[in-house]
């Protein structure tokens, strides 16, 4: 009886939020329009950024390397020259808006909205500016022909754990003019250091752990940022993002991992967050008040005095490249060779 | 030699092409078979390229399906227009839309004209011996009725199995032919060929394939193998296939491994890899030395791939792989757990320095601390030890996977590891080496004056052990337990056998000992039951008096 109720609730919970992206999606003002420039088969990204300017170049660079072929916006009520840049490009499609973030879902409910309306039945991927997605042969293969394999194996749903890489020892902030490439200051990152939970209600696996649990959340372990995502999706009308995206409707998108003998295939989300202009953005009154659980884990970072941090522990590992975390059982190839 | 080309195409047609331009201009003449459900547009355009080229030939499109009886007429009909229109012909190779050549039709004609024989390059296995079908039906393609096709109607596909299956159909198909099974992508001679097109049966041959499933893998490698004089097993064309069926394909990284490749068609290369098109579709390219063992070690490869997908990584959690049981600890390699073995850290640790594949940890399970090495003092983050609690059981499989290839020990007792004593019962590779009642030991050095406070706390931690001995010795149980009760090592030396370390023999100090059975008496005559423990009764090896005398303990500890 129980499932049954469940899932009833979960056809409505998604059906509301459907209508609520349609409400707060309509009142994004397209600022830039490039859409008639996206192709039959093209991979679409989705972002939402609030003065992210210094991460932009790096970002757009590595996703146009792997082979995406436009870039759909939401500005956030930047005000750092982030729609001048963005401007410039002909396949980026750049959105504004001065609504809360946190009011929307954290900002989930504008990307459905434009999932929605730009990427029905095709590959759409949706990430923020600090995460980078590493996937099996990524180094060698573009995005589209790991769609392309997933297309022939009927998946629809590609999962990416969340990395979080930091600095060997402290955050160097002497660095951070020199270098727009996240990757040569940060270095390392976790390895088995993480916790997973199957949550009953979505079906998803709930993943904690990294070094953000290890250094800010230890003391409230269920408190820690979760990692599950699942960035990659074959959208079709009728999917929606719940919560970030950490978990989709309906239940089924979710089933991203094995309880048994099979290694399904996924990916990992590098995350780039403790750049040296952390130390700035939790500073920043707006930022505090628009993040999730008001903004908890910000405030735990100005607890912790991140400057005098030291990231380094036994659990740290240097990072390589996808073999390093397919080596480690972080990603798995799963029959892709 | 003269060879000619049996093209069945469905999309893409710019790789089609360029493909078909390469084969032609090589001097092959080529029957194009295109999907009929390709837009006409499409295939005009394709017609318009091509049209400058000679010895091009679009059969009459008809709509193929996979795994239906149409692809085998496709088949058919390309192959007897070619031998039609060349009568010079000696051989046909059969490939896809999404084959790439990978060596020149010259080099081709030229392996061919090498062999002697009439050879017919065609899988053909029976799949009794050989097991060619790995996924899916196997010979129950052939020997029931399949008017269904799979992909279009799946229900009724597999109702009509069921159903055929209940009725206990066999179909015995055409007489003194053997069924085999083989790759759709072939390389026949003419002479057999013709024995097939021009056989007085050829009709009830193509009667019975209609209604078997997948005909393609069947129809010309059953015929082959009875016309033809001499099969070779070894198809031109390289495929391999998944575990769900699917071919593999090959990417612009795989280019180095399909220079070496001896063979002259791979099958399936993904219409992206610019590379790989450019380079072996190049007239001109350089001739590459070909290495026979390459063969071999792609293969592997890919049965490597195939074995990750389908065999997971035992004893890894990961974002992929989540094993549910609840009451099993699945490991990926065996661990030591020491219970009450602190006495003899030093001489453990000397031990386990001699052997490189082990590593003795410390307490990793104290309330809190995570002690990674036996000496460590404090961490360096209080919080640790929360974050392990939060999930202990992953906590431990993860140190076990992330420690290899060095296996790991260490040390615990009976109620730091409560939470998790039903999983590691359960889990067969780990191994206890625990004393029993060594938390006299402990008694001991903390010097605790107030019997009723000795006794409660020996109460408590008789019921620890107890709890941990009976999960490990219950009949269900999987682990490996050895004890000795604390008794016997008092009197003399006893031995573990710690496997893959060696013996290890407990040396315990003559006082001691002999305060924990000064302890012993006061427990005892204070009502603790403690015969588990094999203290034995006799008075104390030095003669001491049984009152524990304070003085002198904290002077000798």
């Amino acid at each position: 009886m129980n499932k049954f109720f469940t899932r009833y609730y979960l056809r409505g919970l998604r059906w509301r939020r459907r209508l609520r992206a349609v409400r707060l999606g309509r009142k994004l003002k397209l600022r830039q329009d490039n859409t008639h420039q996206i192709g039959a088969n093209d991979i679409i990204a989705f972002v939402t950024c609030h003065n992210e300017l210094p991460r932009l170049e790096y970002f757009l660079e590595y996703y146009r390397k792997l082979g995406v072929k436009h870039f759909i916006f939401v500005d956030n009520n930047s005000n750092d020259g982030t729609a001048e840049y963005l401007n410039q490009f002909s396949d980026v499609t750049r959105y504004f808006t001065n609504q809360e973030y946190r009011r929307a879902h954290f900002g989930m409910d504008w990307i459905n909205y434009l999932l929605l309306k730009h990427a029905r039945d095709r590959w759409a991927l949706t990430v923020d500016v600090d995460e980078f997605l590493v996937y099996p042969h990524s180094d060698r293969r573009p995005l589209n022909a790991l769609t392309n394999w997933l297309d022939a194996s009927a998946i629809r749903s590609f999962s990416a754990q969340l990395i979080d890489l930091y600095p060997k020892n402290k955050m160097d902030v002497s660095e951070a003019s020199t270098s727009n490439d996240p990757f040569r200051l940060l270095t390392h990152f976790d390895v088995g250091n993480y916790s997973y939970k199957k949550n009953q209600q979505f079906g998803n696996l709930w993943i904690q752990g990294g070094v953000r649990a290890r250094l800010f959340f230890s003391h409230k372990p269920d408190t820690s940022p979760a990692l599950n995502k699942t960035p990659l999706v074959k959208w079709k009308r009728g999917f929606v993002y719940i919560s970030s995206t950490h978990t989709l409707l309906p239940k089924r998108l979710n089933q991203t991992y094995s309880t048994g003998d099979s290694e399904p295939i996924c990916g990992a989300l590098m995350h780039t967050k403790f750049l040296p202009d952390l130390s700035n953005k939790i500073e920043n009154p707006y930022l505090l008040s628009q993040h999730y659980s008001r903004a908890r884990e910000y405030h735990s970072y100005n607890r912790a005095q991140l400057n005098d941090l030291n990231f380094e522990s036994v659990f740290s590992e240097k990072y390589e490249d996808w073999r390093q975390l397919d080596r480690l059982g972080i990603i798995s190839t799963g029959g892709w060779a | 030699m003269k060879i000619g080309f049996v093209v069945l195409a469905h999309d893409n047609i710019f790789r089609l092409r360029q493909v078909v331009r390469f084969l032609a201009n090589g001097g092959a003449p080529i029957a194009l078979h295109v999907d009929k459900k390709m837009s006409d547009a499409l295939r005009e355009m394709l017609k318009y390229d091509l049209s400058n080229l000679e010895n091009v030939y679009f059969v009459e499109p008809t709509a193929c399906e996979w795994g239906d009886w149409s692809l085998v007429d496709a088949t058919i009909r390309s192959t007897r227009l070619l031998l039609e229109k060349h009568s010079n012909l000696d051989y046909i190779q059969n490939i896809s839309g999404s084959c790439l050549p990978i060596m020149s039709v010259k080099e081709m004609e030229g392996y061919l004209h090498k062999q002697n024989e009439q050879v017919d390059y065609i899988e053909c296995f029976s799949q009794k011996q050989f097991k060619w079908v790995t996924a899916g039906l196997s010979e129950e393609r052939s020997t029931l009725y399949h008017p269904f096709n799979w992909r279009k109607s799946r229900r009724a596909f597999d109702l009509n199995v069921k159903i055929q299956r209940l009725l206990k159909i066999k179909r015995s198909g055409p007489k003194n032919i053997e069924i085999a099974f083989g790759s759709q992508w072939w390389c026949l001679s003419r002479p057999t060929l013709d024995k097939i097109f021009n056989s007085p049966r050829f009709e009830e041959f193509v009667q019975f394939f209609k209604s078997t499933w997948i005909p393609d893998e069947s129809f010309f490698q059953t015929l082959s193998g009875h016309y033809s004089k001499h099969v070779s097993n070894r198809s031109l064309t390289y495929a391999n296939f998944d575990n769900i069926g699917k071919p593999f394909i090959f990417y612009d990284d795989h280019l180095e491994t399909l220079e070496k490749l001896e063979r002259f068609f791979v099958r399936k290369v993904w219409d992206g890899s610019d590379k790989l098109y450019q380079h072996f579709l190049n007239p001109f390219k350089r001739k590459t030395e070909k290495v026979p063992n390459i063969e071999n070690t792609l293969t592997a490869a890919l049965e490597q791939a195939k074995f990750r997908a389908t065999q997971s990584r035992k004893g890894l959690i990961s974002q992929f792989r989540y094993p549910e049981k609840r009451s099993i600890l699945e490991t990926s390699q065996p661990y030591q757990i020491h219970i009450g073995m602190e006495t003899f850290r030093k001489d453990l640790e000397a031990l386990y320095d001699k052997n490189d594949d082990t590593k003795l940890m410390g307490h990793i399970f104290r309330r809190n601390q995570v002690q990674e090495s036996p000496s460590l003092n404090r961490n360096d983050n209080p919080n640790i030890p929360l974050w392990r609690d939060y999930a202990p059981s992953q906590f431990l499989m993860q140190k076990i996977w992330y420690a290899q290839p060095t296996k790991i020990a260490f040390f615990s007792n009976p109620h730091q590891i409560r939470k998790i004593t039903r999983k590691l019962a359960n889990d067969e590779n780990c191994q206890i080496y625990m004393v029993q009642g060594s938390w006299m030991f402990n008694l001991v050095k903390r010097d605790i004056t107030n019997l009723r406070r000795l006794v409660a706390l020996s109460r408590i931690e008789t019921k620890r052990e107890g709890f941990l001995l009976s999960e490990m010795r219950k009949s269900s149980a999987k682990s490996h337990l050895n004890v000795i009760p604390i008794g016997r090592i008092l009197d003399a030396p006893q031995e573990f056998d710690i496997q893959n370390i060696g013996p290890f023999t407990t040396q315990i100090a003559d006082d001691l000992a002999m305060k924990v059975k000064d302890l012993h008496e006061q427990l005892k005559e204070a009502g603790v039951d403690l015969a588990e423990l094999e203290i034995s009764l006799e008075p104390n090896p030095m003669n001491m008096p049984n009152v524990i005398d304070l003085e002198t303990y904290k002077k000798s500890s």
